[in-house]
């Protein structure tokens, strides 16, 4: 279990704020964190890291005291166990693509972990390459694999595929997906573009003013409830536009995108932003294959 | 020519320098990171021989060290120590004038490197220690090299504070801008260009050696 209620003060561009975090998880969940830029998703990954002290509140982690003001506890970052993929990657320069991995490693680690996580990141032509010679997407990749060879029990993503192009991104998406289900470590995953790993998430949440904000996973939503007509299935509102009696919805869908037509009564209460759920019964179905 | 000035000069500059190396790292790591109230008193305090008089400081050592005081009196009883007049005082008196000189160039380095190489090694279980000098020391190299050049440098070119402590003995405390300074008032100008060509000429290929090796001027050739 990990439990998290702290108050931090911070001072952004946009003036002061206080960010109130209250949450309570089961350990090896897989969280997706949104929020605007400067929400404050990075200082509530920084805090459960042990990088930022709150200035009020405790957070627990499978039962060790890591932070508790009120008693003076502080567990310093090495003993946490925590693996995180800063958004700017924070790689070594004097480092080479391999020994940044390495360095990561633990003792108990095998080097079959670490060619692995480069065979997968797609890595091994570079292993020997300076930090300094490698491309966004590269680097993001090194982050991602020095994370996961530490096996850590929670890992903290800070936009972790943010550099990737499309193909990369889906490849990569799936592989931390695997690997959460093997490794079952506690996982929150920091994305602007979260509709393509919503549907991986136990839970979704949501920094709005400071304030974490639990909001349903639209899958979670779907495999609770009795399916109804053929299909049904989560999409995010990208775009809404009018024409002539009807609206065209832009709906996101993992990685694609759809345009539906709908009449107007249909998109009344629905704004940019909201997941819906789509169903469609035998009588307004239709199964054509692509090539037909 | 006598050629013992010179080389008491560069021992002089040798000692300072190794000694220096592991104070500055530690106590430029210590100005970097630390988050105590006191600290633009510590830098205050480092940075005073960069605008003391150096009769100033080496007045204060000459009076703290004297064995007719008390202090200078206890380093002689029970450690054995005399350093006023001696070569281990010119030595500590060295570390303490060229402190600022190896001090702020590592603390920039430190400065300058991004926040979270530091707190990435820390969450992979790596202690301070080895952050300092796995990650951290390894990408300052360019202001570590800056950091001991100058305050050998700057060793070099040292007067007033050696002059104080060291009392310009032959053979023993006379570095090579004593020297200089004898030659001419003896009116031997002629000696005093000896010593004051090959004084500039080591000055300045030093430097000199340090701007090609920082500013990667051979890997410019480099295929």
């Amino acid at each position: 279990m990990m439990e998290v209620n702290v108050n931090k003060q911070l001072d952004s561009s946009e003036g002061r704020m206080i960010l109130h975090l209250e949450a309570c998880v089961d350990e090896g969940s897989f969280i997706v964190l949104q929020g605007k830029s400067g929400a404050g998703k990075t200082s509530l990954l920084r805090l459960l890291a042990g990088l930022m002290l709150p200035d009020q509140g405790y957070i627990t982690f499978g039962g060790k005291h890591w932070t508790d003001t009120a008693k003076g506890v502080f567990l310093p970052p090495q003993k946490r166990e925590v693996g995180m993929v800063f958004q700017d990657y924070a790689l070594f320069p004097n480092m080479t693509l391999l020994e940044n991995i390495r360095f990561a490693s633990t003792k108990e680690c095998s080097l079959d972990l670490v060619d692995t996580l480069m065979d997968i990141m797609e890595l091994e032509a570079l292993r020997h390459h300076a930090i300094k010679s490698l491309s966004g997407g590269q680097k993001q990749r090194v982050a991602l694999a020095r994370a996961l060879v530490q096996r850590p029990k929670l890992l903290l993503l800070d936009e972790p595929l943010a550099a990737l192009d499309r193909e990369m991104k889906i490849k990569l998406r799936d592989f931390i997906k695997d690997w959460h289900h093997e490794q079952r470590p506690t996982l929150i995953w920091v994305s602007h573009d979260a509709s393509e790993i919503i549907p991986l998430a136990d839970r979704l949440w949501e920094l709005e003013n400071g304030r974490l904000i639990e909001k349903e996973c639209a899958v979670q939503n779907i495999n609770d409830k009795p399916v109804k007509g053929r299909f049904q299935i989560s999409a995010e509102i990208e775009g809404m536009e009018q024409q002539g009696s009807g609206y065209i919805l832009s709906l996101r869908i993992g990685l694609q995108s759809v345009h539906l037509t709908v009449e107007e009564s249909e998109v009344s209460g629905l704004k940019i932003g909201d997941t819906v759920l789509l169903t469609a019964d035998t009588s307004t179905t239709k199964v054509q294959r692509i090539d037909e | 020519m006598d050629f013992s000035p010179l080389i008491l000069t560069l021992q002089l500059a040798t000692v300072t320098t190794v000694i220096l190396l592991p104070l500055g790292i530690a106590m430029a790591y210590g100005l970097t990171y630390t988050t105590s109230r006191w600290k633009p008193v510590w830098e205050a305090l480092v940075s005073m021989p960069l605008v003391l008089p150096p009769t100033v400081l080496g007045f204060y050592l000459l009076v703290a060290f004297s064995p007719n005081n008390g202090f200078g009196a206890f380093l002689d009883k029970y450690l054995g120590l005399k350093l006023v007049f001696t070569f281990e005082g010119l030595v500590l008196a060295s570390v303490v004038y060229s402190l600022p000189f190896m001090v702020h160039p590592i603390q920039s380095g430190l400065n300058n490197l991004p926040h979270n190489l530091k707190e990435a090694a820390y969450l992979m279980g790596k202690s301070r220690t080895s952050t300092l000098f796995r990650v951290l020391l390894p990408n300052c190299k360019s202001s570590l090299l800056i950091g001991a050049v100058l305050a050998f440098a700057h060793t070099i070119g040292e007067f007033g504070v050696v002059l104080m402590i060291g009392g310009n003995l032959p053979g023993r405390t006379q570095v090579a801008s004593m020297v200089i300074y004898d030659k001419v008032e003896t009116m031997d100008y002629a000696g005093a260009h000896h010593y004051s060509l090959l004084l500039f000429a080591m000055t300045f290929t030093i430097l000199v050696v340090v701007y090609v090796v920082n500013g990667g001027y051979f890997k410019r050739f480099s295929i």
